[in-house]
């Protein structure tokens, strides 16, 4: 009975390598499994379903375990001599070691990044917290709000203040940062035409943000908050720029630009319809070639006096060739709003092509906040008359040239390519290219450029001149901004004026010579002693 | 933990004998001293010429070039820690000493870590004498998380330092691992995120220089800390088991 038994264990040895070619196969399985795995993760490949991946995965590294637990079970001696080797024992020892050690430190490292702890803010200005409308409206969320950030590059900033937004949400605020270059079709599909833009989700509704602040995201959550159709009319009829034209010439990249922040565009052909539509926020006349009748003239007047919104980009009859027809519009303009249409063409003799005119300065108006500090060109534009204030309406400049340019009246000139300011005939600078007027009895406002290239697909992305007409736009259909961040200003902190040259010689001299000097000859004195020393 | 002290204390005075350390102090001295003349006088020929920009602040004149410093400071002070020792045998003696193994790496790290801290209390200088000349003054908070900043940075790349200097018998080795290791942490960690949308909020945060930089700007957060706290002890833990590992060889 012994002797049976004794063979059979025997037997059973002697195929105990079996259970190790099996967790080898498992192991190799494994491998290659997990490469797969590494390769759907980095997206290099895609696969309709992936989930029979990871159950392969988790069975082959089962078979490993299961084959080494029966090879343990049936030869415990010969597992028991390899570990308690002295090889074996440190290196396994070293190698469980090493294992738990950085199991740790993972686990803690993803912990301090997922927990919801507030970074200190180090400043003294309170530069990196969250002002306190901000915090009131991630409060008031009721419904999770997830933001995509689209960046080619992540901002630090940007991820810090996402960061914050979300720590203070109370689960819900949430962000992703996507590279449109590497995932278009998600671009795509928020429709974001440019890098650098913030689509915030809520529910089936969404809103982007084209120039990403603090102040930017808390008013594009408002207008999560409080849905509304906002429908904005861009007249036909006189020649002006096509919204769905893809040319130079063309707006497109303003009319995807407003969609993406819910406007519904439509266009409005006066002398068919006859009126202004009711639900109308605003009106864009977008660079007519023609001028208006003083019939379409009297029914914007009307618009206007209801509380309506214009929007005039206007061209300088010098470049359209109206200059022997009268302008209505620019008539009723002057004579209602304070803003008054020069005919002539500016220019500007801060480029090298002196008929694009650039923003030298702005005013102080919504409008122009988040642009101050970027340009904005406007090519072969018409200067702007800003009239003696009225009681009922403010009329505010957006937009102004630099002191040397010059309103030229006279075609041959430029023609010529002899230009010269003519005093009394062109218009002195500095001129004013964009102003608005605003009536706070009726709540009517009328903006108005004295260019309309500035706006289309050619120059869109050019600096600030996306920003300026889009910000235009939003003024005039009242989504300005809802709320005004209290955030106290940065501390402006400035050389002190008794800096001098004697001071900077001073200082070179102790901060360039002398300390370095100083270590210098501790190095050499300590070389000494040690040689001294022997 | 007394013999960590010891072994810090012998090391921290061994650097006051090394050339190296003086040469490290000397580059970090005369590079932040020159940028911050230099971030002056260009500053004040700016008001000369009728602007008014910032004034410089001590993060872009002290603490951001020494922390460029430490890129190279720290595979210089490290490479010979434990290298030495194995090339010239007194190793041996060591581990036959009545030390630990991680008393001996802790100890060895520790001194260079002091020796750097001695050096920033000498750039304090910068920060002290910028703060006259700025009105209404620096931000002394922001100031105190740059440096802080700086520390963690500095423990972090020591530890890595000595890790690889507890590998290598030959210092030059040991200098070259450590110098692309913190290379690659400081510059190249981030670069796999624009390319591996999978994985980029993974490789941002590995980027060493990310969780500097928002110290530096005055927002600490606790994951810039476990970062180099983790890098510290990962450095020190890896160097502990290659001493172990020699050991059992």
């Amino acid at each position: 009975m012994m002797a049976k038994k004794r063979s059979r264990k025997t037997t059973i040895k002697n195929y105990a390598y079996i259970a190790l070619i099996v967790s080898g196969v498992a192991l190799l399985a494994s491998a290659l499994f997990g490469l797969f795995k590494l390769v759907l993760f980095l997206d290099l490949y895609t696969l309709q379903n992936d989930q029979w991946v990871n159950t392969a995965l988790y069975i082959s590294l089962g078979m490993i375990l299961v084959g080494l637990a029966v090879y343990a079970l049936i030869v415990p001696e010969k597992v028991r001599d390899f570990f308690a080797g002295r090889q074996g024992r440190y290196g396994s020892n070293a190698a469980i070691n090493l294992i738990a050690f950085f199991t740790i430190i993972v686990i803690a490292n993803m912990w301090a990044y997922a927990a919801p702890v507030e970074d200190l803010d180090f400043t003294e200005d309170l530069q990196h917290t969250l002002a306190p409308e901000t915090l009131d409206t991630l409060r008031l969320l009721r419904e999770p709000v997830h933001a995509i950030a689209f960046y080619t590059q992540e901002s630090t900033q940007i991820r810090d203040l996402l960061e914050n937004m979300e720590n203070s949400s109370n689960g819900k605020f949430d962000f992703e940062f996507v590279n449109p270059d590497t995932n278009p079709a998600r671009a795509l599909q928020y429709e974001v035409t440019s890098d650098r833009t913030i689509v915030l989700v809520m529910g089936d509704r969404r809103e982007s943000v084209t120039y990403p602040t603090e102040q930017a995201i808390v008013n594009a959550l408002m207008r999560l908050m409080n849905p509304g159709e906002r429908i904005v009319y861009f007249l036909t009829g006189h020649g002006e720029h096509s919204l769905e034209a893809t040319d130079e010439a063309g707006l497109s990249r303003l009319q995807s630009t407003l969609i993406g922040k819910n406007y519904v565009l439509r266009t409005l052909n006066l002398l068919a319809e006859n009126r202004i539509p009711a639900d109308a926020q605003a009106l864009v006349i977008a660079g007519p070639t023609q001028t208006l009748s003083a019939e379409e003239v009297d029914l914007i007047a009307q618009y206007l006096e209801q509380g309506g919104s214009l929007i005039l980009l206007s061209e300088s009859p010098l470049s359209t060739g109206n200059t022997d027809q009268a302008d209505p519009l620019a008539a009723y303009l002057a004579a209602n709003w304070n803003i008054g249409l020069n005919n002539d063409i500016v220019i500007d003799p801060s480029l090298d092509q002196v008929l694009i005119a650039v923003s030298a300065s702005y005013g102080d108006h919504p409008i122009v906040q988040n642009i101050q500090t970027t340009n904005t060109y406007y090519p072969v534009a018409r200067s702007l008359t800003i009239g003696s204030e009225t009681a009922d309406v403010q009329t505010t400049t957006l937009v102004s040239t630099v002191n040397r340019a010059w309103g030229e009246t006279n075609l041959a000139e430029i023609d010529q390519g002899y230009l010269q300011f003519n005093a009394g005939a062109d218009t002195p600078g500095p001129l004013v290219l964009g102003a608005v007027s605003e009536n706070p009895t009726t709540g009517g406002r009328v903006i108005v450029f004295g260019d309309s290239d500035f706006a289309t697909d050619s120059l869109f992305d050019v600096y600030g001149n996306g920003n300026m007409i889009v910000n235009a736009i939003d003024y005039a259909a009242g989504q300005e901004e809802y709320i005004t961040l209290t955030r106290s200003e940065p501390i402006n902190r400035r050389l002190s004026d008794d800096v001098k040259q004697g001071t900077i010689l001073i200082l070179g001299a102790a901060f360039i010579c002398l300390l370095p000097l100083l270590i210098v000859v501790g190095g050499v004195a300590a070389w000494l002693m040690r040689r001294a020393q022997g | 933990m007394r013999n960590v002290w010891t072994i810090a204390s012998r090391e921290y005075r061994h650097y006051f004998l090394s050339p190296v350390a003086y040469i490290v102090a000397f580059l970090i001295l005369m590079l932040a001293g020159t940028l911050f003349v230099f971030q002056i006088q260009r500053t004040q020929s700016y008001i000369y010429q009728g602007y008014y920009p910032p004034a410089p602040t001590a993060a872009s004149s002290v603490i951001n070039p020494t922390a460029f410093m430490m890129l190279f400071a720290a595979p210089a002070l490290t490479m010979r820690l434990l290298s030495e020792e194995h090339r010239s045998g007194t190793i041996e003696l060591l581990l036959t000493a009545p030390v630990k193994d991680w008393e001996l790496v802790v100890g060895k790290w520790l001194g260079a870590f002091l020796y750097m801290l001695t050096v920033f209390v000498i750039t304090l200088i910068i920060p002290i004498v910028l703060n006259r000349l700025v009105e209404p003054g620096i931000d002394v908070k922001a100031t105190l998380a740059g440096y802080i900043g700086l520390i963690l940075l500095t423990a972090a790349f020591l530890a890595i330092g000595t890790a690889f200097s507890a590998m290598f018998n030959n210092q030059f080795a040991s200098f070259f691992a450590t110098l692309i290791m913190i290379v690659i942490l400081w510059w190249m960690a981030a670069w796999p995120a624009n390319a591996i949308q999978n994985a980029a909020s993974f490789f941002n945060y590995l980027h060493a220089y990310a969780h500097f930089d928002s110290m530096v700007k005055g927002s600490i957060a606790l994951k810039d800390i476990v970062y180099f706290l983790s890098l510290t002890v990962i450095g020190l833990f890896v160097g502990t088991t290659a001493i172990e590992i020699r050991r059992w060889q």
